[in-house]
């Protein structure tokens, strides 16, 4: 791995740039085909097409009472054109998550103790947000 | 469910997503260049001007934004623009409150939500009116936090080839003001660049680009609140995909414009167009 600044940057740093690179990359390719699958019409949906308009006017609630109730990780029923994009902005929001772990071991050999507790934190928060235990009701 | 199909809007299921496209696309060119971010504008304006609830339009919103910042994170990092060991403090306080604006956001009823929201951008659009920014703040010392957590470091300007070493200063202050732009952003959708920059450039004392590229990474990370959204059920696909891909096709172009419009005036429209969609959430609010 190349470092063109002229300024030292830690290895860390580029570890996750080189890591996050990737994932974002695999994400925006994710998206683009789950976008085309689901217009297509290839895939089944839960929802058609025709019958959101009326559907986005009403606040989520009564939009996932009238769709079939998928709260949480319920959208993997939905239909497999739904799953195709809301599983690709699942591994969207998933990609800082899965680069974020590679801090704690090296900043434990450090011994850099407050940084390994604020990443081992901030990891503990995405997952727990992720995981879907966290509801308003 | 046949009821529902009896109830659909005469305007064809792709007329309103393509028209959000555009939105998006001429909102990204406009709004990342001149440094706000793509959610703070899209949020207001989508949500003012557009037929979807405003659960659909602050869970893009917060796609939209972490999505731009997710895009340029690897380039800043590499760059040394955006700092790792500085953006992990702030972005572990703005997950955590983010995730409690989520949870506010969708237990208050929508008129109090709308009237938040429209004051909030309107106050954002004061900000960002009055407030000046500083190139390289003068940090006479770091303060004892800031050194017991390493912050600090050095970035070479490319422009001039400037060699600039940055301290912080007022950490905790500054790691206060995280937790409320958090939760104002989990709440409204907002990404959060609008608020991120000035606390890093005036008030802990960072360098103005370093400011800015470490901004774009907290957002990237503080993705704690969209999943908040995403387990609501806030995120339709068919309003989820043509914005984030209008979004990001337009910063692109954006990217390009900035070299030939002066960022004042994109700044200056910018500010004119949070005013007018800020004051029409307000209004939206009020007589809902």
């Amino acid at each position: 791995m190349t470092n063109e600044n002229p300024v030292r940057i830690s290895d860390e740093q580029l570890v996750f740039a080189r890591l996050l690179e990737i994932a974002i990359r695999v994400a925006f390719i994710l998206l683009l085909a789950g976008l085309a699958a689901y217009l297509s019409g290839a895939l089944t949906l839960a929802v058609p097409l025709a019958q959101l308009p009326a559907l986005w006017g009403l606040s989520a609630a009564d939009f996932v009472a009238r769709t079939g109730g998928h709260r949480g990780w319920g959208f993997l029923d939905l239909g497999a054109g739904e799953i195709a994009i809301l599983g690709g902005i699942a591994y969207l929001l998933s990609v800082s998550t899965l680069c974020m772990c590679i801090l704690p071991p090296i900043y434990a050999r450090r011994r850099d103790w407050w940084f390994v507790a604020i990443t081992v934190l901030e990891i503990g928060v995405l997952v727990i947000a992720a995981s879907g235990v966290i509801a308003p009701r | 469910m046949p009821a529902l199909a009896a109830a659909v809007e005469p305007a064809a299921w792709w007329y309103w997503p393509l028209m959000l496209f555009f939105a998006a696309f001429v909102l990204g060119v406009v709004a990342v260049p001149s440094g706000v971010g793509g959610g703070v504008l899209f949020v207001p304006m989508v949500g003012a001007f557009f037929p979807f609830h405003l659960d659909f339009v602050r869970a893009t919103g917060l796609l939209v934004a972490m999505a731009g910042a997710l895009a340029a994170g690897p380039q800043l990092l590499r760059a040394g623009y955006a700092d790792l060991r500085l953006a992990l403090p702030p972005a572990l306080i703005a997950s955590i409150t983010a995730v409690a604006g989520a949870l506010a956001g969708f237990s208050l009823p929508p008129k109090l939500v709308e009237i938040g929201l429209g004051v909030t951008i309107l106050a954002i659009a004061a900000l960002m009116a009055l407030s000046k920014r500083a190139e390289v703040p003068e940090v006479a010392q770091a303060d004892r936090w800031a050194l017991a957590l390493g912050l600090g470091g050095t970035f070479v300007d490319a422009v001039n080839g400037r060699r600039i070493d940055w301290r912080v200063h007022r950490t905790v202050p500054g790691l206060a003001l995280f937790a409320v732009i958090g939760f104002l952003a989990g709440m409204f959708g907002l990404g959060a660049g609008w608020a991120n920059v000035p606390v890093l450039n005036l008030l802990m004392g960072l360098p103005l680009k370093v400011a800015l590229g470490t901004s774009g990474f907290i957002i990237s990370v503080s993705s704690s609140a969209a999943w908040v959204y995403l387990h609501e059920g806030a995120m339709i696909p068919l309003i989820v995909a043509p914005a984030v891909i209008g979004m990001m096709l337009g910063a692109l172009l954006g990217a390009r414009l900035l070299s030939v419009l002066p960022a004042s005036t994109l700044r200056t429209l910018v500010i004119v167009m949070l005013f007018i969609a800020g004051g029409r959430m307000l209004l939206k609010g009020i007589a809902d």
